[in-house]
């Protein structure tokens, strides 16, 4: 057993002096970052299904087809690993709530906002790191990925990862505490990915929906990053009117998840539970 | 020598009774409510060193079942501080209160001068709770733990890293540092939970239940470490629990709460004085006990009652031993009797005792 008194340290005054909340904010975002990169299980399974998807998937539709499928498809997995690595923060919160850590949280030197926007930073960051493994695997096969308008989109990839950290805020606000978080995540995972072109194109698309549904379609943020990679892809100029409704929408969801994590931290705050 | 000890019994002869009217004026009554805030005045006059925390009407909801009722308590500085209460007393909400952790429904507190309320930020760079059940990042290890918590103090670099791996050592947790927090036995997880508040040693350092689950080295050192804390940082120390030994090892003061209302706050020898009937006195006579004997034990003040145990033996249940003593030695001597005082033997009320008195429960079955 170690001794209590035996090495007895000074006061150093470093101890008493208050952390200002941006690098307290910093300090939370990296461990919540973090724990999307421990959590090996989801991280496997992930990359697993999105290397198959555009490997396997993308390369022998290709050849089964007379298009190039591949050049096509794999924007479409990089958005939707940046989608499930950005939804992804939802489900520390969720873990925080039922592990008791939330509470952790509100004892420490750091604000309601300063935590609600720790984790979306975090989300978007999330969602930008994965992504940008993906791209680089794609970038392998496809050579016009290989170049700085790729550079350009990753800070709007960032974007729109955090404005996804918004939909988790609100779906973390709706499940509350438990496990329903994992169904609605699920649904609107659904929802987002099939209404939208990352994964087929919008002509067919609009051969099955009413065209107000295909017009929102094209609207659908990761609609948007997709055909963006795929503007690269195809070497085709990207519309910076595109670009800017994606930046707005992304915003206002980001706006919409610190209000969110915000109400969820306030509640457990006031309640001691969501 | 006579002795008055505490969970066990001394024999003495008599021989110190001054000693008894010394601790007559020395010992203050028994605080049954703590010092009440009259206005806005006294409460600025003693938000700075002399009160480390000062509940004011606080009062916590949860819908409508009432947790804490308009609790008012004030904690002196550099004490430790130990609350008691069954379970569902209010004593979890009451720490979470004053850590921010809870908003509170009605009331305030100020901790270190700062309103719980309006300066929660400000708060919380002055204290930190220890929770109950151990908070961490199940996929982290207790180092990291550790360093994330003291980096949110502001306890940064080479400073950081030699003051976790010196509380891994002194929580025992060195040789588990590269075992991930969900694989932690409870015991491991609850010294981690503590050793949390010893790499930044705040301020006001908050306790909930600190000990529960760890085995008994660890309970010794956890205690030795909370009294460290207070003797060489200056911190002001609170501690919940419902285990009379800890209460007794660490308190300066204990406060006793029960369906969330404030009972008492005071000394560990004030509270025992308190409990009325709650000294044992055995007194054993050279001679039979004679009527006139019986009548002038009964007539003293302060007697609760008495039994002949043998020819020459009387117990007496009296409030407050060293009041009572002296003066049943001096009516002895105004007894016009041969009789004499052959032995004295004086049994205080344990903390227990004090704890069944105030709530009517048992805290160790809490």
């Amino acid at each position: 057993m170690t001794q209590s008194g035996s090495s007895r340290r000074p006061i150093v005054e470093t101890r008493l002096r208050p952390m200002t909340e941006r690098r307290a904010m910093f300090k939370v975002l990296q461990v919540d970052l973090s724990y999307f990169f421990r959590t090996k299980w989801l991280i496997a399974t992930l990359v697993a299904l999105n290397i198959s998807d555009m490997l396997v998937a993308g390369l022998v539709y290709s050849n089964m087809m007379s298009l190039n499928y591949f050049y096509f498809f794999a924007p479409g997995v990089i958005v939707s690993g940046m989608f499930a690595a950005a939804l992804d923060v939802g489900r520390r919160v969720n873990l925080s709530l039922n592990e008791g850590v939330a509470q952790y949280y509100l004892s420490l030197p750091l604000s309601l906002d300063g935590l609600a926007f720790a984790h979306l930073l975090s989300a978007g960051l999330g969602g930008t790191i994965y992504a940008s493994i993906l791209l680089g695997v794609a970038s392998a096969i496809i050579p016009s990925l290989i170049s700085p308008i790729t550079l350009a989109i990753i800070p709007v990839i960032f974007i729109v990862s955090m404005g996804l950290g918004g939909i988790a805020a609100i779906l973390n606000l709706v499940s509350k505490a438990g496990d329903r978080y994992w169904v609605y995540a699920q649904g609107v995972q659904m929802v987002l990915l099939g209404l939208s072109t990352v994964f087929y194109p919008i002509q067919m698309i609009s051969s099955y929906f009413p065209s107000d549904v295909s017009r929102a379609i094209v609207l659908n943020p990761l609609s948007q990053v997709a055909d963006a990679l795929r503007s690269v892809v195809y070497s085709i100029p990207i519309s910076p009117s595109s670009i800017g409704l994606v930046f707005a929408t992304s915003i206002l969801m980001f706006l919409v998840g610190v209000a969110c994590y915000r109400y969820v931290f306030k509640k457990v705050w006031e309640l001691g539970k969501l | 020598m006579f002795r008055k000890n505490s969970g066990c019994e001394r024999y003495s002869f008599i021989a110190g009774v001054a000693r008894f009217h010394f601790a007559k004026l020395i010992l203050p009554k028994t605080e049954q409510r703590f010092e009440t805030l009259s206005s806005t005045t006294d409460r600025k006059s003693t938000s700075g060193t002399e009160w480390a925390v000062e509940a004011i009407g606080l009062t916590k909801d949860y819908g409508r079942k009432r947790a804490l009722n308009h609790l008012d308590l004030k904690i002196r500085s550099n004490q430790i501080l130990v609350i008691l209460g069954p379970n569902g007393s209010g004593k979890t909400t009451f720490l979470h209160l004053i850590s921010t952790v809870l908003k509170p429904s009605d009331g305030t507190a100020l901790v270190m001068g700062y309103d719980i309320r309006k300066e929660a930020l400000k708060v919380r760079q002055v204290s930190a709770i220890s929770f109950q059940d151990p908070r961490g990042f199940w996929r982290h290890k207790p180092a990291q733990i550790l360093s994330f918590h003291a980096s949110m103090y502001g306890v940064g670099g080479d400073e950081r890293k030699k003051v976790v791996e010196e509380t891994l050592k002194e929580f025992e947790l060195w040789d588990s540092r590269n075992t991930k927090f969900m694989h932690l036995s409870g015991g491991q997880a609850k010294r981690l939970e503590v050793a949390k508040l010893f790499v930044h040693k705040p301020k006001l350092a908050i306790f909930d239940e600190p000990t529960t689950m760890v085995d008994l080295d660890g309970k010794r050192m956890i205690w030795d470490k909370i009294k460290e804390l207070k003797e060489e940082n200056g911190s002001t120390v609170i501690v919940a629990t419902n285990e009379v030994r800890e209460a007794e090892y660490l308190a300066d003061r204990i406060t006793i709460l029960a369906r969330g209302e404030h009972l008492v706050t005071d000394s560990l020898e004030n509270l025992k004085d308190s409990v009325k009937g709650g000294d044992i006195v055995d007194l054993e006579f050279s001679l039979a006990i004679d009527q006139a004997l019986l009548r002038m034990i009964e007539g003293i003040s302060g007697t609760v009652d008495f039994k002949k145990i043998s020819e020459n033996r009387l117990r007496v249940r009296v409030s407050r031993s060293e009041d009572w003593l002296p003066v049943m030695t001096d009516k002895m001597h105004l007894l016009s009797s041969s009789n004499r005082i052959t032995s004295i033997k004086v049994s205080e009320p344990s903390l227990d005792d004090v704890f069944l008195t105030y709530t009517g429960n048992d805290p160790e079955k809490e």
